[in-house]
Formats: C-alpha cells, structure tokens, sequence
C-alpha cells in the first residue's frame, strides 16, 4: 500500500524543474498525497505501516513547505545543480548592500519608534517584501542561465531580507504582546 | 444482524466490523462525549439526560470522587477538595502555578517537583489524574449508552495547546484507559462539525475561515482553508491560559472590591464571589443589568460594566486574531467565513467585536458548548474504520516553534509555528573536545528568542558516541512531530552510523515511569472498587434473604413448623444479620448460606403447602410471590 515516494521534491508533485512554480499545481499535488498517506489513513494499519505514514507525510509537509517558499525552494534548485552551502560562513561582500541593509535596519528601528508602530512596521513589512520579490526575479533568470554563483549571491541577498523580515515580525509581536 | 454476516469461503479478512468510536471534548469547564449513531454525530447524555459533565471532582477520603454535577454542588462547602478548571493546570510546572495562584483556592504541594500536586482529602493528586477521573466517567458513560466496549476515542485539545499540555492530556487517557486514536486541535473539530467544507466546492481555491474559540480557561483562533473534504489549517494562535474563567475572575475582583472583601482570605468567600461573578456574567449575556449580592453587599452590573471589566481580555484574543492572519499571509477581507466556538462567545461584547474585526457576523448555529465534541466524534468515526470511502482529511499546524538552545541562552528554532505536521527535521551537531562520547541537548517552545522566555521541552543527553577528534563526529538529531503536535527526538552519529541513546528529561510532565505508578494505583483503585461493589451486593442479598424469611414466618411460619425448627431459623437469622452489620464479604456470604441450608426444609413445605393450596383451587402466587424465598443463591 505505502510504496517509496520519489525523494526529488518536483519529481514528488509531479512538476518541472524550475524556479517559477505553478502553485495551483502544487496544492492540488500535495492534497492528492497526503489524502493517500496521512496517518490517519492507517489509523487501523500496522505499527510499521504507521510510522512509514508519518516518514511520508513528514517529507511531504517538508517538500511542499519548501517548494513553497522562494528562498527555499531557490535554495534546493541550487543544491541539486551541486552547489554546496556553509551557512556558517556564506556571505556577501558587496558594501553596497551591506550600506543598504544598515539603513533598513534603521529604517526598523524609526518604525518601531512612530506614532503608529504598528502599522508602519507593516507598512515596512510589504516593502520589505517588494525588495524581495525582485531578488527572486534575479535569481530565476541566473538560474536559469546557470549562472549559479551569481544565483547564490542572489539567494544569500534573499537570506538578508528574510532576516529584516523576521526581525520585523517579532518587534511587530512584542509591541502586540505589550497591547 | 449477526446472522446476515455471512463470510464467503476463503476471505482472508472479517467482514467489517463497526467500532465503537466516541469524540471527547475535555473542557475546561464542561466536558463531553460525541458519537456517530446511523451518520448523525449527536453528543452522549447521563442517566440524569445531561449531556454536560461539569469538569470538576470532588475528592474525599474513604470513597471515590464524585464527577460532575455532584462534585460541583460541593464547591461552596468544600473548596479545597473540589477541583474545578483543572485544565488549567495540564502540563505547567508549579512555577506557572505560582503566578495562577491567586485564583487557584487549592492548596499546592512540591512546589519544587515538576508536575505539582494537589492537596486533598483523599491524598495527592495531579491535574493529569483528575482529568483522568473525568475521562473516565465519560468512558463509562459511553459505554453503558453504546454497549460495548470503546475501540477509541478522539479527545480534543486547544490548538495552542503546547507539547506538555497534549502530553498530559494523552497521559490522562493512558490512566483512564482509553485508546487515543488522536488528539485533535479544537477549532478544527469545530469547522468539521460545521462542515463547511461541503459549501462553495465550486471555487477551486476552497473557501478560507476562521475559528474563534474561546473557552472557559483557553483561546484559540485558527484559519483554515477547506476544499473537499481537506481542512488544511494556515495558521493558528492563541492563549491556552485565557478564558471565561478570567472573566470571571475580572468580574469577581470588582465584586470583592465593591462588597469590601478585597483582602479577604477566606476561600468559601473566594469561591461564592467566582460562582456569583459567573452567574452575573451569565445573565447579562440575555439582559442588560442584573442584581447581584455577596455577603450582605447588595448591587447591580450592568452590561456596560461587564464590557468595560473585560475589555483588556477580549482585545488581547484580537491581538491573536491579528497575528494567525498574518502568519497565514492573508487579508481580514480574504476570511469568508468566521465560526464562534467555546461558551465564552455567549458573552455579547466577545460576539460584537469579532464580528467588527473581521468585518462580518460570525457564526453561531451549532451549540458552541457542543460542536467540538460533535466534530471529534466524526473524526474518530472515521479512524475507526466505520466510513472507508470518507474523503475528509485534517491537515493541521504546530501552534508553537520548536527550538534548541545555543550559547549564551538563546533558541535557535528548528520547527517554525504553523509548520504543516506531521514534520521531521534533522539537524547536525558535532563534539567539540577529543574523545567527547556524550553531550546534552535542551529543546525548547516557543517564539521568543532567550531561553528563560520559552517554555523547556526536555532535556536530552546524547550517550555512547564514538570517540573521535574534536569535530569529526557528525551527530544527526531528528525531532519529529507527529499528527497530534508531539515531539519525539531521535539521534544518530552519521559516519560510524552509531545510533546514540537518548535519555529524555521532561521539564514538565509525568515521566512513564510515574505514569506506570499511577496505572498500578489505579488498578488498586479498581480492586477496592470491587470489593467495595462486592460488599454492597451481599448486604443487599442478605437484605433480601432477611426480608424473604421474615415474611414467609409471618405467612406460615405458625403452621408449617415446630417451635425447635423457628427456633433453629431464628437463630441462623440473628447470625446473618450480624453478619450484615460485620462488613466482611465473606462472613455475610456464609450466613446467607447457612441460613439458606437451615430452611431447606421449611422451603419444601411452603413449596408442597402451594401446590396443595393450588390444586384446592388457589393461586400459586398466594403463598410464595412474595417472599422470594426459594430463589437459588448466587455467589
């Protein structure tokens, strides 16, 4: 009954290899396989064919959650093209993002100061996000040509304002929690 | 029906069996049972017709604890042994405790242990046992109403519910012995009873709604996206320590302050101002004021009053709504849908601004107390087997990240909130000294980014790792969710393939060590149970024999016997009556016995008296009905 699912997570959802996802595809996908192998399927099966249920929904959620997100699924096109990551010391030296960064940061900081923190955080939040879907346009297209180190800079770039992102929020959340 | 089971020759497997399935709603103010009965899910009633098994035992100190409707009618006269929101005290530490107990009139033992007791007149007592006498009173009524014995049950939780709170809720089945078939997030079961999913399946995309749930002692709001039969939840947030019951205490402050009782110790006090606040809540749900009293103050509250006590309360649930949209990465305008669960939505002022935050009249057509228990039932319908060809699929998130802790006390988060589960994660560590065969590992919940800010898991030491150069050992640590949002932590040291052992210390919790003490204890329980049932039934059978005895003397005992023989019954009969009053199940047995073999005689003759008096033209029944005297014992 619980075969061995592909382990490449487009050949999983049965979608090409690219950047540019077709996202209608993808949930259909993902909704046709987890009705398959839920463990809630099995909820009558044997231990074993329980804990395959879990280890394939588990690498379903993995997949699907990743392939959905740009950074990531960005991240497992280039390490499927052999590009190796070290995220302990992987990353940018352009001065001029890195100045661009700091006044981000700043621009974080005057938010959380202003009359309305909340909404110019949010405010910030989609601009932020802005900023990050062109970064990704730049990525699909060094991809695509294989231009893969200039395609990992562009990730790390994306890392960058995932982080600003991230750090947003949770101001966002403290001054939410302080309510 | 047996009989229409006819198995074909050679079928490998039974024809299907229809199982027992029950849906618990384990509240923290009311508790139920649900099942589905010819595919209409519908909650289970008592003896007494209600349906609601107030979530409050009584303890004391020879006999079992009174459940329910008894236990809470002791509230007043007995506070500290009537526990009560017990809910809120599953998976906490006494730590947590400290800052409830101001509203807890209970009195704490161990406050340095990690699962805090109870004080009681029947001894001490965790929140995961008392909860365990709930479930096992909604076991047992389930299985007198159904007939038979259950196969599994669905029992719901908060979807904010943390790891130790579902761990101890799964613990407290495990004692009341029921097969937990899952633990399911409470607005999810609500939006399967509402089946909502079933409207709008034109729309590819599915419809999205929000789940408003606010309990007696928890908040919850989830978002989900239904589509056929598949409720996907994106995102879900929340207070498990946020509810009625604060109303109540909000209310019941005002009260104490108003009634000039603001100091008072006095838990009768404490508890009569809770009662009256709830009832004061409770009726302003209808009218605009009501009259209230405590002590000899005498007042009124008013609706007004009551939104202004409580607003702090309710715009805190709006923060939640707030932050699950946005994790879900969706507009106010994009919810289509918005269903009010939790008794606490009966609360006008709750009702009036959830619907002015998403901007729509939220829904309230299934009996907010009732439809998450209705909803678990249809789940554990389903896992039961009893609907093969059901499409419905619950696809749910963690409520809270799942984080390690690194150097200089922060949590690096492995498992974000609102990741689909079940989810596995694996992540990389290696030794830092030569020759390192051991290191420990603290897992963590929570969103903030120190360690004192997040609620510890476990901790986990890694033994028996090959001794290698500081660096070259790559031990691989997998945490793994399961479908009902609890973690397992699994390791292994990738380039010997040396598994490492795992020795988990929950920070809260029960260990299965203590677990298996309180099986065994209450497998003990059980056995005084018995032969307290024991004892009970042979003081009713001597009753009856004594009964039976006396009456047939009054009858005929003059005609049918010599004096010597009353003489020889009379005795016996004083015998077993002090037998009765002895309380020893055997001594009663023997007496009956005796007395039983000394009117044998007796019996014939009354037996031979009928049967004349019957052929003479009387009824049978004239002599012997009555008395039930020759009725065979029973042992």
């Amino acid at each position: 009954m619980l075969q061995d699912l592909p382990r490449d997570w487009f050949a999983l959802f049965g979608l090409p290899v690219q950047f540019e996802i077709d996202q209608a595809a993808l949930t259909k996908s993902f909704r046709e396989l987890q009705t398959r192998y839920h463990p809630d399927r099995y909820a009558q099966a044997s231990e074993q064919e329980r804990r395959l249920a879990l280890q394939m929904t588990s690498l379903l959620n993995e997949a699907y959650s990743s392939l959905r997100q740009p950074r990531l699924r960005a991240r497992y096109l280039l390490e499927q093209a052999g590009v190796s990551f070290n995220d302990e010391r992987d990353t940018t030296n352009d001065a001029a993002f890195l100045m661009q960064q700091i006044e981000w940061r700043e621009a974080i900081e005057e938010a959380e100061e202003a009359n309305e923190p909340l909404e110019a955080l949010e405010r910030l939040t989609k601009d932020l996000n802005t900023e990050l879907q062109s970064l990704e346009q730049n990525f699909a297209s060094a991809w695509q040509t294989q231009a893969y180190t200039a395609a990992k800079t562009t990730l790390l770039k994306m890392r960058f304002y995932e982080r600003l992102l991230e750090d947003t929020q949770s101001r966002l959340e403290c001054l939410e929690d302080e309510l | 029906m047996a009989l229409l089971q006819i198995a074909e020759p050679g079928m490998a497997t039974l024809p299907h069996q229809h199982r027992l399935a029950v849906g618990i709603d384990l509240g923290t103010t009311n508790s139920l049972v649900a099942t589905v009965r010819s595919g209409v899910a519908d909650t289970l009633p008592d003896y007494a017709g209600q349906h609601l098994l107030p979530s409050v035992v009584h303890y004391q100190a020879t006999t079992r604890p009174q459940v329910g409707w008894e236990a809470k009618q002791q509230a007043l006269q007995d506070p500290l042994n009537t526990l009560a929101s017990i809910k809120r005290l599953m998976g906490r530490s006494a730590n947590d405790l400290q800052t409830l107990s101001g509203q807890l009139p209970y009195q704490l033992l161990d406050a340095e242990l990690n699962v805090p007791r109870i004080q009681t007149s029947a001894g001490a007592v965790t929140a995961v046992e008392v909860s365990a006498e709930i479930l096992r009173v909604l076991k047992e009524r389930a299985e007198a109403s159904l007939g038979g014995e259950l196969s599994g049950a669905v029992i719901t939780v908060p979807a904010y519910f943390d790891d130790a709170q579902r761990q101890a809720t799964r613990d407290a089945a495990r004692l009341a012995g029921l097969h937990v078939y899952r633990l399911l997030n409470e607005p999810t079961a609500a939006a399967v009873a509402y089946g909502l999913d079933r409207q709008d399946i034109a729309s590819p995309e599915g419809k999205v709604i929000a789940v408003y749930d606010l309990g007696g002692g928890t908040f919850d709001i989830s978002i989900l996206r239904l589509h056929k039969g598949v409720f996907e939840v994106l995102a879900t947030g929340g207070d498990s320590a946020l509810g009625g019951d604060d109303f109540d205490h909000v209310v019941a402050e005002w009260l104490l302050g108003q009634a000039s009782l603001a100091n008072t110790q006095d838990a009768q006090i404490l508890r009569q101002a809770l009662v009256t606040a709830r009832e004061a809540k409770e009726a302003l749900s209808n009218a605009e004021s009501t009259a209230i009293q405590l002590n000899e103050w005498r007042g009124e509250l008013s609706r007004h009053q009551l939104n202004e006590l409580i607003a702090g309360l309710i715009k805190k649930t709006l923060v939640a709504c707030r932050r699950a949209l946005r994790d879900a990465g969706l507009e106010k305008t994009q919810i289509q849908e918005v269903v009010m669960v939790g008794g606490s939505t009966r609360v006008v002022a709750v009702r009036e601004q959830v619907g002015a935050f998403f901007e729509r009249e939220p829904l309230v057509d299934i009996d907010p107390d009732r439809v998450v228990a209705l909803g678990a039932a249809i789940q554990a319908d389903i896992l039961a087997g009893n609907k093969p060809d059901a499409e419905m699929l619950l696809l749910d998130v963690i409520p809270l990240s799942l984080g390690l802790e690194t150097m200089g006390g922060l949590v690096e988060k492995v498992i974000q909130r609102n990741t689909t589960i079940p989810i596995a994660r694996a992540q990389e560590f290696t030794t830092f000294k030569d020759g390192q065969t051991a290191m420990s590992l603290h897992v963590l919940q929570g969103e903030r980014e120190t360690v004192d800010a997040c609620r510890s898991l476990a901790r986990f030491s890694l033994r028996g790792i090959p001794p290698m150069v500081a660096g070259a050992a790559r031990i691989r640590v997998t945490f793994q969710v399961d479908a009902d949002g609890l973690l397992s932590v699994s390791a292994r040291e990738e380039s010997t393939g040396v598994t490492s052992s795992i020795e988990v210390k929950p920070s809260y919790g029960l260990s299965d060590a203590e677990i298996e003490t309180m099986l065994c204890d209450s497998m003990q329980n059980a056995r005084v149970d018995m032969e307290a049932r024991r004892l009970r039934e042979q003081q009713v059978e001597a009753d009856r024999v004594l009964e039976a005895l006396d009456s047939a003397l009054q009858a005929d005992g003059e005609q049918l016997l010599t004096v010597a023989e009353r003489e020889i019954l009379l005795t016996k009969r004083t015998e077993l009556a002090a037998a009765r009053a002895s309380g020893q199940v055997n001594t009663i047995h023997q007496a009956i016995k005796a007395l039983e073999q000394a009117a044998e005689t007796y019996v014939a003759r009354r037996m031979n008296a009928s049967v004349r008096a019957a052929m003479a033209g009387h009824k049978v029944d004239e002599f012997s009905a009555d008395t039930g005297f020759n009725r065979p014992c029973h042992n």
